[in-house]
C-alpha cells in the first residue's frame, strides 16, 4: 500500500508541570486516512490534538505535517485546522461569516464573490443552506457543530482535526452526524484525526485506531484487528467485552512460519477450565495471558 | 424613616397595585423597581419640580409655577461651559480607553496567579479619599512641584511648564480618576472571553494582529462600551477636579452647576441646567451606544 504520511508525530512529549500529558508518542497517519483516537478521559487526547495543531508545543520531539518539521510554526501557519469539542464559533459573527472568516484574512484574501460561492458551497456540504443569516446562538448544538465544520473544511486543511465533535449531540442525531462525516471525508480526501471516547463510533468511522492510555498508544490497528484481537488487558476491557479471564498458556503451537493461519494456543485458567485459542500472538508456553470469549 | 417604615411602605404599596390593576405598573414593582423609585426617580421628581417655581428674595424659592428659568438655558456662558466639559470629557473616555484596554488586556491574559492582586491595585486608590488624591496632584503639577523640579534637574527645561491650573491639569486629574472605572468592565469582559475562540481564530491562521481587531476587541465591545458611559457620566459632571487643578481657565459645567445654586442662591435655575446636563447627557450616549451597537453587543456577551 502506498502512503505518504500526513501526519507524523516522533516521540513526542508534552508536560503540564508534573502532569506528562503525551508520553512519547509516535505515530503515523497516512494521507487521506481516517484515523480515531480512543482513550478514556484524561488519556491525552486532545493534547495530542492540540500538539499537531500547534495549539500547544511539544516538550521534546517532533511533530511533521506533510513531511515537514511543524514544531516551531504558531497554528495560523500550519495547514491543519481544528474542530473544536465546543465549536468555538465566533458568537459576533453571522453562520455565512464565520465559515468565511479563514477566506477572508490576509494570507488568503480570495475575492468576495469567490468568498460567496465558496461559502454557499460549504453550507451545502453541512445541509444548512438556509441558516447562513443566523447568529450561532440562534443554532441548535447540532447546527453548530456543522458550522464549525464547514468553517474548517472550506479552508482544505492537509489535515482535519477533530475533537470530540459529536459528543453533546443525542443518540440519533450522532448516528446521523457519522454518516455524514464519514461521507464529507471521502468526498474531499482531507486526513482526518478524529478524537473520541465512545468506541463504537471509533469502530464504525475510522480506516485505523489508535487506543490511547495515560499519554501512550496500547494499541494502532484497523477496528477489526482492534476489535477482534486487542493485544492488552486494558485494550479488550475498553472495547466492551465483559467476560475476561486471567490465565497461563500451557501449549502454544506457533503454526508454520509465514503462514496465513495463526497458531493456536491452549490456556489454563485460573479457575481450572482449559480453552484452545486461536493465536496471532508470539505467546510461549508459561506465560501470562488473559483473554475473552 | 426607619427601616420598618420603608418596609410598610412598601407593602402598602404593593398592596395598592395589586388593588389597583389599572396600574399597569403594578406588576412591575419588583423590590428593584421600588429601589430605583426611592433614590433615582423620586429625587429627580424634586429637581424637576424645582426647576419651575419662582425665585424669592434672599435665595428663597416660591411655590409658584414659572418658566423663568428655562428661559435662560441657551445662555451663551452655558454652552460655551458645556461645550468645554464634553470635550474634556470625551478626551477623558478615549484616554482611558486606550490605556485602559491594555492595562485590563494585560492583566487578563498575562497576570496568571497575581490577577487578583493587580486588580486590587487597580482599585486601591478608592482606599484613600478622593480629596486628598486630587490635592496630591497639586503638588505634582505645580510650578515647584515634583514634575517640573526634575525636568529643570535633568536640564530638560529652564523654566517650570504651566501644568496646573488649566485644562490639561483637568484633563490628568480627569484620566487619574476614572480610569478604574474603564479597567474594571474591560476587564470583566476580557475575562469572560471564551479563550478557545481565540484559539479558533489562530487555527483559522489569523495573526495575532487580525485575531485582536476581528475577534477580541469585537467581542469586548460590552465592556468598552459600559467603561465609557462609567467615564464620561461622572466626568462630564465633575466638580472637584476643575475646581482644585483646572482654576478660573477650565471651569466645567458641574461648577457652573454649583455657582447657580451656592453663588446666586438661585435653586430653581440650578435645577434646570442640571435638567439639562441630564438631557444632554442622556441624548450623547444614546447616540454613542447606536454608533457602538450598543444592544447587540450586550446581548452577545451573554
Ligand atoms: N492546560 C493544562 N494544564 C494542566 N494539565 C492539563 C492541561 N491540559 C490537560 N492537562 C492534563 O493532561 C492530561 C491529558 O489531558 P487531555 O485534555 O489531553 O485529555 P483527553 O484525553 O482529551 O480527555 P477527555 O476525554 O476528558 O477530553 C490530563 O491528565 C489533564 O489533566
Ligand atoms: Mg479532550
Amino acid at each position: 500500500m502506498k502512503q505518504v504520511a500526513s501526519v507524523e508525530l516522533a516521540h513526542v512529549v508534552k508536560r503540564y508541570g508534573d502532569v506528562i500529558a503525551v508520553n512519547d508518542l509516535s505515530l503515523v497517519i497516512g494521507e487521506g486516512e481516517f484515523f480515531s483516537l480512543l482513550g478514556p478521559s484524561g488519556c491525552g487526547k486532545t493534547t495530542t490534538l492540540r500538539l499537531i495543531g500547534g495549539l500547544e508545543t511539544p516538550d521534546s520531539g517532533e511533530v511533521y505535517i506533510s513531511g515537514e518539521v511543524v514544531n516551531d510554526r504558531p497554528p495560523y501557519e500550519r495547514s491543519s485546522n481544528i474542530v473544536f469539542q465546543n465549536y468555538a464559533l465566533f458568537p459576533h459573527l453571522t453562520v455565512n461569516d464565520n465559515i468565511a472568516f479563514g477566506l477572508r484574512l490576509k494570507s488568503r484574501r480570495t475575492p468576495e464573490p469567490e468568498v460567496k460561492k465558496l461559502v454557499a458551497q460549504a453550507l451545502e456540504l453541512v445541509h444548512l443552506e438556509d441558516f447562513g443569516a443566523r447568529r450561532p446562538i440562534q443554532l441548535s448544538g447540532g447546527q453548530q457543530q456543522r458550522v464549525a465544520l464547514a468553517r474548517a473544511l472550506i479552508l482544505r486543511p492537509k489535515v482535519l482535526l477533530l475533537d470530540e465533535p459529536l459528543g453533546a449531540l443525542d443518540r440519533k442525531l450522532r448516528k446521523a452526524m457519522q454518516k455524514e462525516l464519514r461521507r464529507i471525508q471521502q468526498e474531499v480526501n482531507i486526513t482526518f484525526v478524529y478524537v473520541t471516547h465512545d468506541q463504537e463510533e471509533a469502530m464504525s468511522m475510522s480506516d485505523r485506531v489508535a487506543v490511547m492510555r495515560n499519554g501512550d498508544f496500547e494499541q494502532i490497528g484497523s477496528p477489526q484487528e482492534i476489535f477482534q484481537s486487542p493485544q492488552t488487558r486494558f485494550t479488550a476491557d475498553f472495547m466492551g467485552a465483559c467476560n475476561i479471564y486471567s490465565g497461563r498458556v500451557i501449549a502454544a503451537d506457533a503454526g508454520e512460519v509465514g503462514c496465513a493461519s495463526a497458531g493456536t494456543v491452549q490456556i489454563e485458567t485460573e479457575t481450572g477450565f482449559t480453552v484452545m485459542s486461536r493465536n496471532n500472538l508470539e505467546l510461549s508456553s508459561g506465560a501470562a495471558t488473559s483473554f475473552s470469549i | 424613616m426607619k427601616v420598618m417604615d420603608v418596609y410598610r411602605l412598601r407593602k402598602s404599596l404593593l398592596r395598592f397595585f395589586r388593588n389597583h390593576p389599572a396600574f399597569g405598573i403594578g406588576a412591575a414593582l419588583s423590590p428593584s423597581a421600588f429601589w430605583l423609585l426611592i433614590f433615582t426617580l423620586i429625587p429627580m421628581g424634586i429637581v424637576i419640580y424645582y426647576s419651575f417655581l419662582t425665585r424669592g428674595p434672599w435665595g428663597t424659592v416660591i411655590n409658584e409655577f414659572t418658566l423663568d428659568s428655562y428661559r435662560l438655558i441657551l445662555d451663551p456662558l452655558f454652552l460655551k461651559i458645556f461645550a468645554r466639559s464634553v470635550k474634556l470629557a470625551v478626551l477623558t473616555v478615549v484616554i482611558c480607553l486606550l490605556a485602559g484596554y491594555m492595562i485590563a488586556y494585560w492583566i487578563a491574559f498575562y497576570g496568571g496567579k497575581r490577577k487578583n492582586f493587580l486588580l486590587f491595585l487597580v482599585i486601591l486608590p478608592f482606599w484613600t479619599s478622593y480629596l486628598v488624591r486630587i490635592y496630591a496632584w497639586i503638588a505634582l503639577l505645580s510650578d515647584h512641584g515634583l514634575v517640573n523640579n526634575f525636568l529643570i534637574k535633568i536640564q530638560l527645561i529652564d523654566e517650570p511648564l504651566p501644568l496646573l491650573h488649566n485644562e490639561f491639569a483637568v484633563l490628568v486629574g480627569l484620566v487619574y480618576t476614572y480610569l478604574p472605572f474603564m479597567i474594571l468592565p474591560l476587564y470583566a469582559s476580557l475575562e469572560r472571553l471564551d479563550r478557545s475562540v481565540l484559539e479558533a481564530a489562530s487555527d483559522l491562521g489569523a495573526t495575532a494582529r487580525e485575531r485582536f481587531f476581528q475577534v477580541t476587541l469585537p467581542l469586548t465591545k460590552g465592556g468598552m462600551l459600559s467603561g465609557s458611559v462609567l467615564v464620561f457620566a461622572p466626568a462630564l459632571g465633575e466638580y472637584l477636579i476643575p475646581e482644585l487643578l483646572g482654576g478660573a481657565k477650565a471651569m466645567m459645567i458641574g461648577k457652573f452647576i454649583a455657582l447657580k445654586f451656592i453663588g446666586l442662591r438661585h435653586w430653581p435655575l440650578g435645577s434646570t441646567y442640571s435638567l439639562m446636563l441630564l438631557l444632554m447627557t442622556l441624548i450623547l450616549l444614546y447616540l454613542y451606544m447606536r454608533v457602538g451597537g450598543g444592544k447587540e453587543a450586550f446581548q452577545e456577551q451573554r
